[in-house]
């Protein structure tokens, strides 16, 4: 069998969180799952929040003046508090839950952008962007007239922080940017970006969390960024929960964008006003249920340390550095290990990853093949699509080690000679 | 478990046999006819990325030339080359007949593997790999819009209806 190439004392050999706590990976032993980057696994402490929630508190929250509504009130605002002190936000009332980063991004783009964004300003994005936090601004670029600016990248997939120093001025309006790319897994140094952005410009800084927020200690007051977006799902929650904190300055600045139940003050005959945040920006009947589920996959990860989550991570990720320079013809993308997420993306000589991606699956390996909802970065590597293996706190050496034979065994298919 | 599924008779050798890798390596048919009266239709796999484009030539109502480009997998290769070697000279109401066949065949039905000619019988197997279907499907989408596309006056070469 393999032997190790790392060091004793470090994590890699074992997952961080037991597979037994993860009922689809104990039900399926064999699997071999590193597709985390598209969703993660759900704990048992996930599924059963909701369970509870349905079973214990199941009602409407704000609005019935019986028990059982004030205690799904209660779920839901414990639920926020949770989520809100993980992610370093002092004001739980800053975080509004959303559908996930997508509804997140459409959110600020149209509830700030519509109000701020007008022609002859700004809009900079960069090229590692998911399709996510690139179209909503193309799209409000294209209605307001404003000009879509791109930051490009360094070889090694880094964001060109010379190239976004050269692209911010008094016009920029807007600055949004990934804090992990979802595709090559690089790290933007947030810190820089922050100092190139206030330095230059007054514009709205909005940070994608999709990929960060899962694997990265983050601490938004201290961040400096106007909004910071994030999804439950790839974070141990349920699909269909996420949000958005923002300072409560910009979002004094936004006005409602989803009209409905629950966000109002008041509503008149021929106007309305307004409820106060969070609940302006959340029409409709909350999403109790997955917020409560989020917030258990929250204090799963708080159990675990996300100092402890990165590290695992990063030396899984030299781990799998190590066992695939066994094979030939593999190129893997974005910047070095310590730079990067726990992502692997990558091309084996001529083999298309779509090929790849099925002969994995023949050995239980499940990795992602396609453009990763990143059209303008594949446009830039000169692809249509990479595969990507992603780690999470559940992965362990045998995912990499069984990583390591499929693509040897697709080499053998294909007859790969590069 | 894994080693038995990789290395037997199951789905992905029978997918990814010997003359569908033929194909993938040195495909028929590569490159559009250059013919200024050639009919282009171009598929897309928004899931992957691939773009594939075919262009016919016809005379009267037989096939005078055909060919594709683009990019995309073994499966998607291999499909076009298969499509080019077996269509070339053909009635366009035999190549419609055949893309039906084809249809059929990479929905699991085997009957009609006999009919087919050339190495088009070595597609079966991909109908066990129902997300792959789409792969092999797309050559002989973009052939049956670029025959349509002549029918009526239209534009040459108008991008098909990204499915995005």
């Amino acid at each position: 069998m393999t032997t190790s190439l790392i060091a004793e004392g470090t994590t890699a050999h074992t997952a961080l969180a037991p597979r037994r706590d993860f009922p689809l990976l104990a039900e399926q032993p064999a699997l071999r799952y590193l597709d985390s980057a598209a969703t993660s696994q759900k704990p048992h402490a996930v599924l059963d929040a909701l369970t509870g929630f349905y079973t214990t508190a199941n009602a409407n929250p704000h609005r019935g003046a019986y028990a059982l509504s004030a205690a799904a009130t209660d779920a839901y605002h414990a639920a926020r508090a949770t989520v809100a002190r993980f992610l370093g936000a002092a004001d739980p009332d800053t975080l509004v839950f959303t559908r996930g980063t997508t509804e997140a991004m459409n959110l600020v783009a149209n509830a700030w952008g519509a109000a701020h964004v007008q022609a002859g300003d700004e809009i900079v994005v960069t090229a590692l962007e998911h399709h996510a936090n690139f179209i909503p601004w193309q799209q409000l670029a294209k209605r307001t007239g404003a000009t879509f600016r791109i930051v490009e990248l360094t070889a090694d997939q880094r964001i060109d922080l010379d190239h976004l120093a050269s692209l911010l001025s008094a016009r920029t309006r807007v600055v949004a940017i990934t804090h992990v790319s979802n595709a090559v897994g690089a790290i933007t140094p947030v810190h820089d970006v922050v100092r190139l952005v206030r330095e230059r410009t007054n514009a709205l800084l909005v940070l994608d969390g999709a990929q960060g927020a899962p694997h990265l200690p983050v601490a938004f007051d201290s961040l400096g960024v106007d909004f910071y977006a994030f999804s439950g799902h790839k974070m141990l929650g349920p699909m269909g929960i996420g949000g958005v904190i923002g300072t409560r300055a910009r979002w004094a600045e936004c006005q409602p964008w989803q009209f409905g139940g629950d966000m109002i003050e008041w509503v008149h005959d021929l106007d309305s006003t307004w409820n106060v945040l969070p609940y302006r920006f959340e029409a409709g009947t909350p999403n109790a249920a997955d917020a409560v589920g989020l917030a258990a996959g929250v204090r799963y990860l708080e159990a675990l340390d996300m100092r402890a989550v990165r590290a695992h991570e990063l030396a899984l990720l030299e781990y799998a550095h190590h066992r695939l320079a066994d094979v030939d013809g593999l190129h893997i993308y974005g910047p070095p290990a310590v730079e990067r997420s726990g992502v692997l993306s990558f091309a084996l000589a001529d083999v298309h990853p779509h090929d790849l991606a099925t002969i994995l699956d023949e050995h239980g390996v499940c990795i992602r093949a396609g453009h990763h909802c990143a059209q303008p970065l594949m446009r830039r590597l000169g692809v249509s699509a990479t595969a990507r293996a992603s780690l999470y706190v559940y992965s362990d050496a045998r995912d990499i080690d069984a990583l390591v034979d499929a693509l040897l065994h697709a080499r053998r298919i294909f007859g790969a000679t590069s | 478990m894994a080693d038995a599924r990789a290395t037997g008779t199951l789905p992905l050798a029978a997918m990814y046999q010997e003359r569908i890798l033929e194909h993938f390596r040195a495909p028929h048919g590569r490159g559009l006819p250059a013919h200024p009266a050639v009919r282009v239709a171009e598929r897309r796999n928004p899931l992957c990325g691939d773009a594939l484009r075919v262009g016919v030539v016809l005379r009267g109502d037989v096939i005078d030339a055909v060919g594709f480009d683009g990019s995309g997998c073994s499966i998607a290769t291999a499909s076009a080359s298969m499509l080019t070697a077996s269509v070339r000279g053909q009635t366009i109401a035999d190549t419609l007949r055949l893309a039906s066949s084809v249809e059929r065949l990479l929905h699991g039905d085997s009957t009609v593997a006999a009919e087919l000619p050339g190495d088009l019988p070595a597609l079966a197997g991909v109908a066990r790999h129902p997300q792959r279907v789409g792969c092999a499907r797309m050559a002989w989408q973009a052939l049956a819009e670029a025959i349509a596309e002549g029918a009526e006056p239209s534009p040459r070469a108008t991008p098909a209806p990204a499915a995005q």
